[in-house]
């Protein structure tokens, strides 16, 4: 309330402020104002609804992308997967260790009970290979000859025994690929066979001619032939070389088979 | 009491959407609030638009409003209406060219001012021209201080009273011819 000269017009307040003050004043149409009101006020929950829905569709792409980026690292092809099942076998043993002769898995195989001087039967028997935790794959699933993706399969990091009866397991450097053909197509892609792993062939153990009738010797011995050694001999004043000297192709045990060569030098 | 009731249980139903309670709130409020909006205002199609706009913000804000009685609708209603009127007119630059001059004093015309009605004293007030008349509405007829008015309209404080006091000069003016009039009337 204003303290100035005003006050003779404050008489005008309580005429002007009471609602039936000015019926004159209303409105000449009231039920056409009326309609637009409403028309306006009907659009309102329409434009509420469209914003929830438009809310609803926010909160799911919300919830979607973090579950597309826990699973894009999953694969849903059954092939692929048992391809990587497999590879993952073969790996662990069928794969030749790095630096042994490519093509016979066992032949980089130390003799049962190697000896201490390799280093890799140096190793105690119970000590643990620890196995990559990662290996990379190119996956060759693209049929338009296109390159091949590479996938980083993660694998569990976990620890394989040295040795499976009595064959010392060495673990794959952790870097190795297994190339594929990218030009096959999809379905001619056959999950790899597991190494045809041979019946494992039992090392002899070389024993010296004099040790065959050893009673203590329980394994079987290969009797290895060596090789002829020539050596001087004395016939009736007369010198010359043997050429062959051998016992078991003697028909007497006893007696040592002599072959003298015609031209003695 | 029981007008009241209904007053209350009208706003409660329109909070909920309710078209036959909001036709009702909008029948009893819209012939006072028109008068409201022709006094800012001379135009009454702009009149119209400012009422249009006013009852839509009441409707939508109806739900944050407390129901004390009657006169309370009244004022905020009145408030919600004054305010969508002070927004068209900023919206017109009604207010851009307004000066800090001083009106000069004339003598006072108070017997006649009290002998108006009030569709008279609607009559001169809508011949001010617009700073005048808001700053007489929002000042005389509303009950706002300077200073509220000259945050609400942007200008300075001594403009909104220089404008008052030229809008009383004018209007005392006009009542002086009005009182020659009605004493010429009376004298006959």
């Amino acid at each position: 309330m204003s303290n100035e000269k005003a006050d003779e017009f404050l008489s005008w307040r309580t005429k002007l402020t009471p609602p039936e003050a000015l019926p004159e004043q209303g409105l000449d149409n009231p039920e056409a104002v009326w309609q637009q009101l409403y028309a306006r006020l009907d659009k309102r929950p329409r434009r509420r609804f469209l914003y929830g829905y438009r809310l609803a569709a926010a909160c799911l792409l919300l919830a979607l992308i973090p579950a597309a980026l826990l699973f894009r690292g999953r694969t849903s092809d059954p092939r692929t997967s048992a391809r990587q099942t497999s590879d993952f076998r073969t790996d662990q043993t069928s794969l030749p260790p790095a630096g042994s002769p490519a093509g016979d898995p066992v032949a980089g195989l130390p003799p049962a009970g190697g000896s201490p001087a390799d280093p890799r039967s140096a190793a105690p028997p119970t000590a643990g290979v620890p196995f990559p935790a990662e290996t990379s794959l190119p996956i060759a699933s693209n049929p338009t000859g296109k390159t091949p993706a590479t996938r980083s399969i993660p694998r569990p990091s976990r620890t394989l025994p040295a040795s499976v009866a009595g064959i010392p397991l060495t673990p794959p450097p952790a870097t190795s690929n297994i190339l594929t053909t990218p030009d096959l197509p999809t379905s001619s892609v056959q999950p790899p066979q597991l190494a045809q792993r041979p019946p494992a062939r039992r090392i002899l153990k070389a024993v010296s001619i004099n040790e065959l009738d050893n009673p203590t010797a329980t394994e079987p011995t290969l009797v290895l032939r060596r090789p002829p050694a020539p050596f001087r001999i004395r016939l009736q004043s007369e010198k010359g070389l043997t050429r062959e000297a051998s016992a078991d192709r003697a028909p007497d045990p006893q007696f040592l088979q002599l072959k003298i060569p015609l031209q003695n030098p | 009491m029981g007008m009241g009731m209904d007053l209350s249980e009208q706003i409660q139903d329109a909070r909920q959407g309710n078209a036959a309670a909001q036709k009702y709130l909008f029948e009893r409020l819209s012939d006072p609030m028109m008068a409201l909006c022709c006094r800012y205002v001379k135009s009454r199609e702009d009149a119209e638009e400012i009422l249009l706009d006013g009852f839509y913000r009441f409707f939508t804000h109806l739900a944050s409003f407390k129901y004390q009685g009657e006169a309370a609708l009244y004022a905020w209603i009145k408030r919600i209406m004054v305010n969508e009127c002070l927004m068209f007119l900023r919206r017109q630059h009604s207010f851009s060219m307004l000066t800090e001059e001083a009106a000069e004093e004339i003598p006072h015309a108070d017997e006649i001012i009290a002998q108006l009605s009030a569709g008279e004293i609607f009559a001169l007030i809508v011949q001010l021209p617009v700073g005048y008349r808001t700053v007489f509405n929002l000042h005389i007829i509303e009950g706002m201080e300077h200073k509220e008015i000259a945050e609400a309209l942007g200008i300075a404080e001594g403009t909104s009273k220089s404008q008052l006091s030229k809008a009383k000069l004018l209007l005392q003016k006009m009542l002086s011819q009005k009182g020659i009039q009605y004493v010429k009337r009376k004298s006959r």
